[in-house]
């Protein structure tokens, strides 16, 4: 039973992973999707800095010139959230081997190590396809 | 005192404190006229007209209608309730995450699992309570708010 939930969630998940990978893209449809289509800056290991997505000046520093435009410093801080558990992930994903591979075949430790992979896995996907779910429930409602 | 009449104090002791925040904040926004008065960005507003602080329909100058669309602390309210719409979505998408957070670093641990779980539903139930509320509200307000 819970096999075949993995199962779906994974299935479910790599679905979603192609409609929307970053909460930039879930807010298409939003009336910050002007503003939001412009989410430029460079990039430390993949996170954007708070400013990516506020609109610039002449000299390229950020303004902040309506209330609305404060979620925008939110948007750079999930996707650098997202990315920190994606990160998080690929370790456990390993760590989970090591275990597997120092498990000498004890049914016990082969069980936990497949659980702390499989774990990993599932909390990726709910992280990533977070922003899909959200937008749904928004849109349904 | 007890343990129980202490919470009680406590709770209405940040009830009262935020109560006060929230009225100093709104009386900040709708008595903007001498802040707005003065300063680089100076705004000077008609004599028909309200100086706001937080700028509505891109305007700080707001004309003192008698209609319920035009009343200045109408839409006052409706831009605070638009502003804080979009923070529904944020700080939903911010809890999933949290949640999915939680469970990968479960490592096979039962309760760890059910902690991140419970996190992701209270964040879709409360998607679920705003979307409850946006239905109340737009019955309530003749011609509905945020269109």
């Amino acid at each position: 039973m819970r096999r075949k939930l993995s199962i779906l969630v994974v299935v479910m998940g790599l679905g979603l992973l192609v409609n929307a990978s970053s909460p930039v893209g879930a807010y298409a449809a939003s009336p910050l999707s002007h503003v939001a289509a412009t989410c430029t800056g460079s990039s430390f290991f993949g996170f954007p800095p708070w400013y990516a997505c506020l609109p610039r000046d002449s000299q390229g520093g950020p303004v902040l010139s309506k209330l609305e435009d404060f979620w925008l410093i939110a948007f750079p801080l999930l996707e650098t959230a997202i990315k920190i558990a994606g990160y998080t992930a690929v370790g456990f994903v390993i760590w989970g081997g090591i275990k597997l591979t120092k498990s000498q075949g004890d049914p016990g430790q082969i069980s936990g190590a497949r659980d702390t992979i499989r774990d990993a896995i599932i909390g990726l996907v709910i992280c990533l396809s977070s922003v899909a779910i959200v937008q749904f429930l928004a849109s349904r409602l | 005192m007890n343990s129980i009449s202490q919470n009680k104090m406590k709770n209405f002791k940040s009830l009262v404190a935020g109560g006060l925040l929230a009225a100093a904040m709104l009386t900040q926004f709708i008595t903007a006229h001498a802040v707005l008065a003065q300063g680089p960005n100076r705004v000077v507003c008609g004599d028909n007209q309200v100086a706001v602080a937080i700028p509505i329909n891109g305007q700080n100058c707001i004309d003192k209608g008698t209609t319920l669309e035009t009343n200045p602390i109408f839409l006052l309210l409706t831009t605070i309730l638009k502003f804080l719409s979009v923070g529904v979505g944020v700080a939903a998408v911010g809890g999933i995450v949290y949640g999915g957070y939680l469970y990968l670093t479960a490592r096979g641990n039962s309760s760890k699992t059910t902690q991140g779980v419970i996190t992701i539903i209270n964040s879709l139930v409360g998607v679920l309570l705003y979307a409850l509320m946006f239905a109340i509200i737009n019955f309530l307000v003749p011609g509905g708010v945020l269109q």
